[in-house]
């Protein structure tokens, strides 16, 4: 087992450093640089000159990417070019509220989806079943920046309920107040993963509903809501694990847009901020770092799903050659 | 099944990490609320909506949070206007062609043209009590030096001049020889603290950090009290030496551009805003009894270039057809709605400069002569590159008009609308990226030139008198415009400006496009936001009130 | 008749069982599964007509009456009429003629899309699955590179970088989607070539090329076609979003993403203009993802349904 977890740690470890060489090489062929940064409308066109020269990006790519990789490695990630300070202050600075935004988006798309799919299988082709499968057709059918511009012109624009963007109002910074300014980010990104969730549970309810167990349950006269919560979910549970470690992509990319659409101070903003101004050090830490949450995420669920799930585990030992 | 229960409980203590990750950083949100609430006034809690007669707080919009709110970084206007409460210039020049004065109080120019003479105000002091003084501005100058090599407060084409500090509050600039443009760069000077940084230019360069914590030391009318993360607030200092501002609290707050401001602005999270097209005007407009409108020139030309190293490499008749082509009134109409929003210019000067001649000749609409020029040069059936830069307002509307006029004369244009950090190297790749290649990649483009006010040439003259051929322009428009900058006598300079403007358009290399005024909303309670009509906004925080 | 006598794991089984897979194992024509699978779900054959009528629609798109970048300022906004069934946009420019145009662009891109990423998913999936050993852990960590990339924010890098326009979005989508078709032809590739009839026509000879083409790929064709709509659906989606960051076709042309990211400045006073290409992504997302729904409870049988 442990050697099977070192295994899949190495292959993490040569993902993460090929990820990184792909992005640097990207970033390096996209044009414009950092200059407009600097350039302001009272120099002189000799003083543009010279403020463009001295930010010398004229090193050849491999040589940036191995400077780069040597730092990075010491966990080093370079000085933001526009910010002049360590990227990665900044980054974990910004990190809990995204983390927050993606937590909580998780844990509710979590908490709705699994009991519509459960309803939804148990209720196979009925009209409940009919509603919620629409349900989960129009979350993974409408773009979410979409979706998020609908919901504020309902709630902000047409109901003023809900403020629009940010994080928290000035002045009065309540865990209520931030409450209040989650939940529309958080219910656009949690109905775009909901969707495949609530459709995996469903089929997976279905499938479990036709063993022999739950026959069985029946028989002894348990009621469906017990053989359905009891028996069932616990038997989906399982394959869950690893729709949410898959899940991480969505949600790493899914926060990107949504920090955009509603001013969410996250490090995903913050990364498409740093794009406009070609601050390549701090777009390489942020894909470096939503790369490795994205990982980790599957690496977890990998691991988990081994422990959790016997066959796999044997497999692997017979594997191993126990 | 000892597994299974064994890999539940993992699973849950999954979900359970992740709300308790939730519930620390709520809780740590909570403490840092707690802790900033210390600093600020007890007043800020009162709802404004129910008590009106105790509003006291202006929220603007900005549309990214800086990391540093230091002086001597920035560059870009957002950060300019949200620089504006910290920071004092001082003077500058407004659109009447005179000047505002805020740190200095006199500004002296001798006969010759050569002294520059400062007075700074003797009550002027930074937000911590020390006096701002000559040695201030001596910083500056090192600062200048260690970045350039220079000193670019007092440098005329390449010839270095002197400065020479009188005492305590007054200083003279002095120059080789004659430079109206002094005043431009004079009025740009930001100040900063030279008792901070013991007078290092280096300390200054990595003062992050310090200007990242509340409190550090400003010379305009506010303070930074607090800093979160998607918003700033400046409180009004009581030692300012101008007086003490009737907003108390100027709080700056990220909130996205287009719609969702419009809906934050609707929703009265923020106090104003900037309108662009003549739908909002006119919305806005109609909803007087809720809302402010003020309007005020942005002193700003748009124009469009034509690249004299583009691929097609239009020829003279080519140029003269293309701009026949193009109906600068239809321009308005399209890309602006209204002439409230922007006008037809009819030269390179805008109106808010002194030397501006409204008798400059424009260049005229004939569809009919463009069609024949067009066939005879050989420019129709031509497909043509044209960029513009996505961060400017209006700029893709007028692209989308001047892509339907040109289509008439038949020449099909390309457009790519790109941000200021793709366009800037582009368009400007042969005056001041050095020719790095990109210059070949273009045939039209739009740029524009702001704060065209005060008394010379401003962002026309470097543009006339260019390096390196980069705009096309012949030789003698770089030296009548440099004459210009030289002419001690303003009937003399006024006479060489309409000739070397004349000269410049006589080339079909730039077309004016527009004139544009900066038109802003706000909601009923607000005035003064036009006290001062200087862009970027606002620069005189204290004709600003919240209560009607 | 003896037959049925014959005691089996299967004759405890239930009823519900047994009947399925007696069903199932003989005429397997593709398509009288699809169209049998389509007829039997009334969601299914909305989708269906749904796109048939887009593209159709879409593909007549030149016989409207309107140049859809033509400016008449005069006649902008005007509410929707017998003359312009979506009302004019902010140039006076027919909304529906242009929503016709905007389709074609999202169509376009999606379909290429999906083919470009089916080409280069199937080819690395049957590759690296038919010739397994080293080449396929190799092929195999370059494909979970791609699925573990930030794909969204590479592409808006990326889209800054190259020219604006139909073939960029086009190549950027499908760079970023092929990798799990590869991750499932090669899942299914590795099963097919245990077979008894790849191993024969192995032994008998046959080029592994001859194999991969004649046998594999045919046989994995059902869960091809369904991530093939799939594909359509979400390079649709993508293409929306990347547009509404402002990184779509350029102007005057329009895709309905890059209309909706247009419509964001006036959706305060008029919704209508955000609704019409907002809901033609809706549906026809929609439409596709439902169509590969159906598709794979008709192809890949062992699904459960």
């Amino acid at each position: 087992m442990l050697k099977y977890c070192l295994k899949k740690a190495g292959q993490v470890a040569i993902v993460m450093l090929l990820i990184s060489f792909f992005s640097f090489a990207i970033i390096d062929l996209a044009p414009g640089d950092i200059s407009s940064m600097y350039i302001t409308e009272d120099m002189t066109e000799e003083e543009k000159a010279i403020v463009i020269e001295k930010l010398g990006l004229d090193k050849s790519m491999p040589e940036q990417y191995l400077a780069w990789l040597g730092e990075a490695l010491k966990g080093n990630f370079g000085v933001s070019l526009s910010y002049k300070t360590p990227v990665m202050p900044m980054l974990t600075k910004r990190l809990p509220s995204t983390i927050l935004l993606m937590g909580t988006s998780l844990a509710v798309s979590l908490a709705l989806s699994i009991p519509l799919g459960l309803i939804a299988g148990y209720k196979k082709n009925t009209w409940i079943d009919n509603a919620i499968s629409g349900f989960a057709y129009f979350g993974m059918s409408i773009p979410s920046f979409y979706f998020g511009m609908l919901m504020i012109i309902l709630f902000t624009a047409t109901l003023h309920l809900l403020p629009s963007s940010g994080m928290h109002s000035v002045g009065v910074n309540t865990p209520i107040d931030t409450l209040m300014h989650m939940i529309m980010p958080v219910m656009t990104m949690a109905l775009s993963s909901m969707a495949s969730k609530v459709r995996y549970v469903r089929a997976n309810t279905i499938g479990q509903l036709s063993e022999e167990y739950v026959l069985a349950a029946k028989a002894k006269g348990t009621s469906p809501v017990k053989i359905l919560f009891k028996h069932v979910l616990k038997n989906t549970l399982l394959p869950i694990i690893t729709i949410v470690g898959m899940n991480m992509a969505s949600l790493v990319c899914g926060s990107f847009i949504i920090e955009s659409v509603f001013g969410w101070p996250g490090i995903g903003s913050f990364a498409m901020e740093a794009i406009g101004k070609r601050d390549y050090t701090i777009i390489m830490a942020y894909i470096m770092l939503s790369g490795f949450i994205l990982v980790m995420g599957n690496f977890v669920a990998d691991i988990l799903y081994s422990f959790a799930d016997p066959r796999i585990k044997r497999g692997i030992d017979v594997a191993n050659g126990k | 099944m000892q597994k299974r229960i064994m890999a539940l409980f993992l699973a849950a203590a999954m979900a359970l990490s992740v709300t308790a990750c939730n519930s620390s950083t709520e809780q740590k949100n909570e403490t840092s609320t707690e802790q900033k609430t210390e600093t600020t006034t007890p007043a800020e809690t009162t709802p404004a909506e129910t008590t009106p007669e105790v509003r006291d707080t202006f929220t603007v919009a900005i549309s990214y949070m800086p990391d540093t709110l230091a002086p001597h970084t920035g560059g870009s206007d957002d950060y300019t206007s949200m620089t504006r409460p910290l920071y004092d210039k001082l003077f500058i020049e407004n659109n009447e062609g005179g000047i505002d004065y805020y740190l200095a109080d006199s500004l002296e120019i001798s006969e010759d043209g050569l002294t520059y003479k400062i007075h700074i105000r003797d009550d002027a002091n930074w937000s911590d009590g020390t006096p701002i003084t000559t040695k201030d501005i001596q910083f500056c100058v090192d600062y200048s030096i260690h970045k350039y090599g220079y000193n670019r407060y007092c440098r005329v084409n390449g010839v270095e001049g002197t400065i020479n500090i009188i005492d305590d509050k007054t200083v003279e600039f002095i120059l080789p020889q004659p430079y109206n443009y002094e005043i431009v760069t004079l009025s740009g000077m930001t100040v900063y603290p030279n008792h901070v940084f013991n007078g290092d230019p280096e300390a200054l360069i990595n003062s992050t950090e310090y200007y990242n914590k509340p409190g550090f030391v400003t010379s305009g009318a506010y303070t930074v009290t607090e800093i979160n993360e998607d918003s700033f607030v400046c409180t009004a200092r009581d030692d300012y030496y101008r007086g003490t501002p009737s907003v108390k609290k100027v709080v700056m707050k990220v909130i996205g551009s287009g719609s969702t401001r419009a809906i934050a602005f609707e929703n009265g999270e923020i106090d104003y805003m900037r309108i662009t097209t003549i739908d909002e005007l006119e919305k806005y407009e109609a909803q007087s009894d809720k809302y402010n409108i003020f309007s005020m020139s942005e002193a700003r030309l748009n124009y469009l270039q034509v690249n004299p190293f583009g691929p097609a490499n239009l020829n003279d008749e080519q140029r003269e057809a293309l701009f026949y082509a193009i109906n600068g009134d239809e321009v308005i109409a399209g890309a602006y709605g209204s002439e409230k929003l922007a006008t037809n210019p009819n030269s390179l000067l805008t109106p808010d400069i002194s030397l501006y001649n409204p008798e400059t000749p424009d260049y005229v609409y004939d569809l009919e002569k463009a069609k024949e020029l067009a066939k005879s040069s050989g420019l129709e059936g031509m497909t043509l590159t044209y960029i513009y830069n996505k961060d400017r307002a209006n700029m893709e509307a007028v692209a989308v008009v001047l892509q339907q006029q040109l289509a008439q004369i038949g020449v099909t244009l390309n457009i790519e609308g790109m941000d200021s950090s793709s366009f800037f190297p582009r368009f400007f790749a042969a005056s001041s990226y050095g020719m790095n290649g990109q210059e070949k990649t273009w045939d039209l483009g739009t740029n524009g030139w702001d704060s065209m006010r005060g008394s010379t040439l401003n962002q026309a003259y470097s543009y006339l008198n260019q390096s390196s051929n980069a705009w096309g322009l012949t030789d003698v428009c770089g030296e009548l415009a440099a004459k210009v900058n030289t002419t001690t006598d303003k009937a003399e300079a006024q006479k060489l400006a309409d000739e070397v403007i004349e000269l410049a358009l006589a080339q079909h290399r730039i077309y004016p496009l527009t004139y544009t005024n900066y038109v802003m909303v706000s909601q009923k309670y607000v005035t003064g936001l036009d006290c001062s009509p200087i862009v970027p906004e606002f620069i005189d925080y204290l004709g600003i009130s919240v209560n009607g | 008749m003896e037959n049925n006598l014959v005691l089996n794991e299967k004759s405890f089984q239930r009823m519900e069982k047994k009947q399925k897979d007696l069903g199932v194992v003989y005429h397997r024509s593709i398509w009288k599964d699809v169209k049998k699978e389509i007829k039997s779900n009334p969601m299914a054959v909305f989708a269906c007509i749904f796109l048939a009528v887009i593209i159709i629609a879409c593909l007549l798109a030149p016989l409207s009456p309107y140049d859809p970048n033509k400016l008449d300022i005069a006649n902008k906004f005007l509410a929707p009429s017998l003359q312009h069934p979506f009302g004019t946009d902010e140039y006076g420019r027919d909304y529906f003629t242009r929503a016709l145009y905007g389709g074609r662009v999202s169509l376009l891109v999606g379909f290429s899309a999906m083919f470009v990423t089916i080409c280069i998913g199937t080819t690395i999936g049957i590759f690296s699955g038919y010739i397994g050993g080293k080449l396929d852990m190799l092929l195999m960590r370059f494909t979970d590179i791609f699925l573990a990339l930030p794909s969204m924010l590479l592409m808006v890098v990326l889209n800054s970088f190259l020219k604006p326009g139909m073939t960029t979005l086009i190549l950027v989508l499908s760079l970023f989607s092929w990798a799990s078709v590869a991750r499932i032809t090669r899942a299914e590739t590795m099963s097919l070539k245990e077979r008894d009839y790849v191993i024969a026509s192995k032994n008998l000879g046959a080029s592994s090329v001859l194999i991969a083409v004649k046998h594999i790929l045919p046989n994995i064709l059902g869960p091809v076609i369904v991530a093939a709509s799939l594909g359509v659906a979400s390079a649709i989606l993508t293409e929306s979003s990347l547009s509404f960051l402002g990184l779509g076709i350029s102007i005057p042309h329009a895709s309905w993403g890059s209309m909706l990211q247009g419509a964001q400045s006036y959706i305060l006073d008029k919704p209508m203009m955000a609704v019409y290409p907002g809901l033609l992504i809706l549906l026809t997302v929609l439409s596709f993802n439902i169509l590969g729904d159906v598709l794979r409870s008709a192809l890949e049988p062992k699904i459960v349904k």
